[in-house]
């Protein structure tokens, strides 16, 4: 079975479009990984107006790529400025930087690098063996299963992500609703669209996304003093042997690599908790004499391994089930929906050469990104070296080319900018954006599930425990709500008491 | 400077506004098109009213918390009138911008918009910010019309570059 994917696969990766675009993905990832503010989420929205003009694996590889790459550029601005480019690359601080202090800054980078490419090849190895098992497990689901699943993803994804979980909710529901914008698919009817016919297919999820994410994200920017600075690194080219380097701490990185796996498929977890649990397990394994903390090389390997191989965990749910595991899986998602294919099981049996080409692609990305950032490393310390007041007007001209590109609408443009202001009233108020995207993108699959579950129902809603598999999801689900409840009123009694310390010591 | 709860409340209200437009479009538009009853196939209110309810008891736990913690008035963050200033204006010029891209067209429209941003950056070298501000708008249009087949606004005058 496997086999067959990847053999239907080669046929469509090896073409000079899908492998071009697949190595400018993991360019572009390096760059908007490396500049602190942006990252690989932003790099794959900014960019998916080019790639749906593409056929599916070009795209696909494309997009893979920038996460792939935007997952490793992060380091080079940890480990140069002690600025993690992304939240994925804050562990990296802890050794690459000191690394950086003693004076091997492009060992640092290329041990960065090189754990990062096995780590995802290591992440590629397990999406290859388990999507394609879980995605025929997933074969026999029916709808109650799937609607169960689109709750589960959603509850995870709050649970775990952390910051106020009645926030992530309220977040995520009204991703829910933006999504109910539009054309009922079952009555045709139409719902919440004022009389617009613009609105009679909803909102176009690259227009609400670049608003909640780039736009607010530039507006975030524009508070900082140092648009005009233009920092002043230096690095050499990291040679060969720091690949030697990073093949000393094998057992590090194949740890590594697997906790990374592990939570990357987990909804919600992601790479920032898989490259904290990395680092820690490695620092407690590691001999006194290493020093982590002190520029030790098993830091740096145990943090960009993790977070690389987290991309690979990330897709097997997101390609089985259709159900994301973090943001910009669920923006790979929504790209895959755009160019006509359902993620899910479906897609296993009717679009092998697809779904192998994602394969490839994804194992592609992490040999290309081995040596397009050894070799190109200077180029992305010259981009750090770019002031801000070059990148935010290009980054928002990006924004608005790319999604008026969309539909030629310039309704998306009004539709965008007002989510910008929604995306910058969430972010002052410290509510999470990612439940947004990801209810949004499994609203459609939740409702459509919801209706057809009770369409074949007799007995209602207890269709939902009728069958073995969705009554487990419900006893899941049913966990993570009073998880979430005990977790609200946990944090609520602890902020409370750190008000009454806080008072008692002010009349002091 | 703004106090993190009222940032809090103004982010509550934006969602009461949302959860009210749901209840009273399913009162009026949905009914009128007879898509507010019936089972789940005609039903199409149903889903949306569970997911509004479900927000409605999550945005009154939020209320509660937010009105339980008392004497909470403390500064959003550390950000300066004149840094939320810059913001404000990047903003504005951006919606200018975008209102006026049908009018004007991309390529008389983009110019002036990098131009002004780099000047609420900050930047005062004229003629460094028209060149980079130029340069940008053509690189990017170069790119998407040549490589990508988009047509960008043309405006009124139907301006564009024959590439």
């Amino acid at each position: 079975m496997i086999v067959e994917f990847l053999s239907a696969g080669l046929d469509v990766f090896l073409s000079p479009l899908a492998l071009g675009f697949t190595f400018c993905g993991i360019l572009v990832g390096l760059l908007v990984g490396a500049m602190p503010g942006l990252g690989p989420l932003m790099g794959i929205i900014l960019l998916l107006p080019v790639a749906i003009g593409l056929p599916p694996v070009a795209a696909m590889g494309f997009l893979i790529a920038i996460f792939v790459g935007g997952s490793c550029g992060g380091s080079v601005s940890a480990i140069l400025l002690r600025i993690p480019g992304t939240p994925l690359a804050a562990a990296t601080l802890f050794d690459g930087y000191p690394l950086a202090q003693k004076g091997r800054a492009s060992d640092a980078i290329g041990i960065a690098i090189t754990s990062s490419a096995i780590g995802g090849l290591i992440g590629g190895v397990v999406l290859i063996f388990c999507a394609p098992i879980l995605a025929s497990f997933a074969a026999n689901f029916a709808p109650p299963e799937y609607a169960m699943l689109a709750v589960l993803g959603l509850f995870a994804i709050v649970v775990i992500s952390g910051g106020s979980i009645v926030k992530g909710l309220l977040a995520g529901c009204f991703g829910l609703l933006i999504a109910t914008v539009g054309t009922d698919s079952f009555s045709t009817g139409l719902r919440f669209t004022f009389g617009s016919h613009n609105l009679l297919n909803g909102f176009h999820i690259v227009a609400v996304v670049v608003g909640l994410f780039a736009i607010s994200e530039m507006a975030a920017q524009m508070l900082g003093r140092d648009l005009l600075r233009k920092p002043d690194v230096k690095v050499e080219r990291p040679g060969l042997g720091t690949i030697t380097m990073t093949l000393k701490h094998y057992v590090n990185l194949i740890r590594s690599s697997a906790i990374g796996t592990f939570f990357g498929a987990i909804p919600g977890a992601g790479g920032v908790i898989s490259s904290f649990t990395s680092y820690a397990v490695a620092k407690a394994a590691a001999k006194p004499e290493e020093k982590y903390g002190d520029g030790a090389e098993g830091g740096v390997v145990a943090t960009e391994s993790a977070n690389n191989a987290t991309v690979g965990g990330t897709l097997v749910p997101t390609l089985a089930l259709g159900i994301p595991g973090d943001a910009s899986s669920a923006m790979l998602l929504g790209a895959l929906l755009i160019l006509g294919f359902i993620p899910g099981p479906a897609m296993f049996e009717n679009s092998p050469d697809v779904v192998g080409g994602i394969f490839m692609v994804y194992l592609a990305s992490n040999i290309f990104l081995l040596i397009a950032g050894i070799l190109a490393t200077p180029l992305f310390v010259y981009v750090l070296r770019i002031p801000k007041v070059y990148l935010i007007p290009s980054i928002l001209l990006l924004c608005s080319i790319g999604t008026y590109a969309l539909q030629a609408s310039v309704f998306d443009l009004q539709i965008m900018l007002v989510f910008g202001l929604i995306g910058i009233l969430f972010r002052a108020a410290h509510y999470p954006l990612a439940p947004v995207v990801i209810g949004m993108i499994l609203g459609p699959i939740l409702e459509d599930n919801l209706r057809r579950s009770l369409l074949i129902s007799r007995e209602g809603y207890w269709i939902f425990v009728d069958r073995p598999v969705s009554t487990i999801l419900v006893v899941v689900n049913g966990l993570l709500l009073a998880t979430m409840v005990y977790l609200t009123i946990k944090r609520a009694r602890g902020s409370k008491q750190s008000e009454l310390a806080k008072a008692l010591s002010a009349d002091e | 400077m703004t106090s993190s709860r009222l940032l809090n409340l103004a982010a509550l209200g934006f969602l009461l506004v949302v959860i009210v437009t749901i209840f009273r479009q399913i009162e009026t538009d949905l009914k009128e098109q007879g898509i507010a009853s019936g089972g789940p196939y005609d039903n199409a209110a149903t889903y949306p009213r569970i997911v509004a309810s479900f927000m409605g008891i999550l945005l009154l736990v939020q209320l509660v918390t937010e009105l339980v913690r008392k004497g909470d008035t403390s500064d959003a963050s550390e950000v300066e009138l004149s840094d939320l200033r810059r913001a404000g204006m990047l903003i504005v010029v951006f919606a200018v911008y975008l209102m006026s891209l049908t009018t004007l067209g991309y390529h008389l429209a983009t110019t002036p918009m990098i131009f002004a941003i780099m000047w609420i950056c900050g930047m005062r070298q004229y003629l460094n910010m028209a060149i980079a501000s130029l340069g940008i708008a053509t690189v990017f249009a170069f790119f998407f019309e040549v490589f990508l087949n988009v047509v960008l606004p043309l405006g009124i005058w139907n301006i564009f570059i024959p590439w």
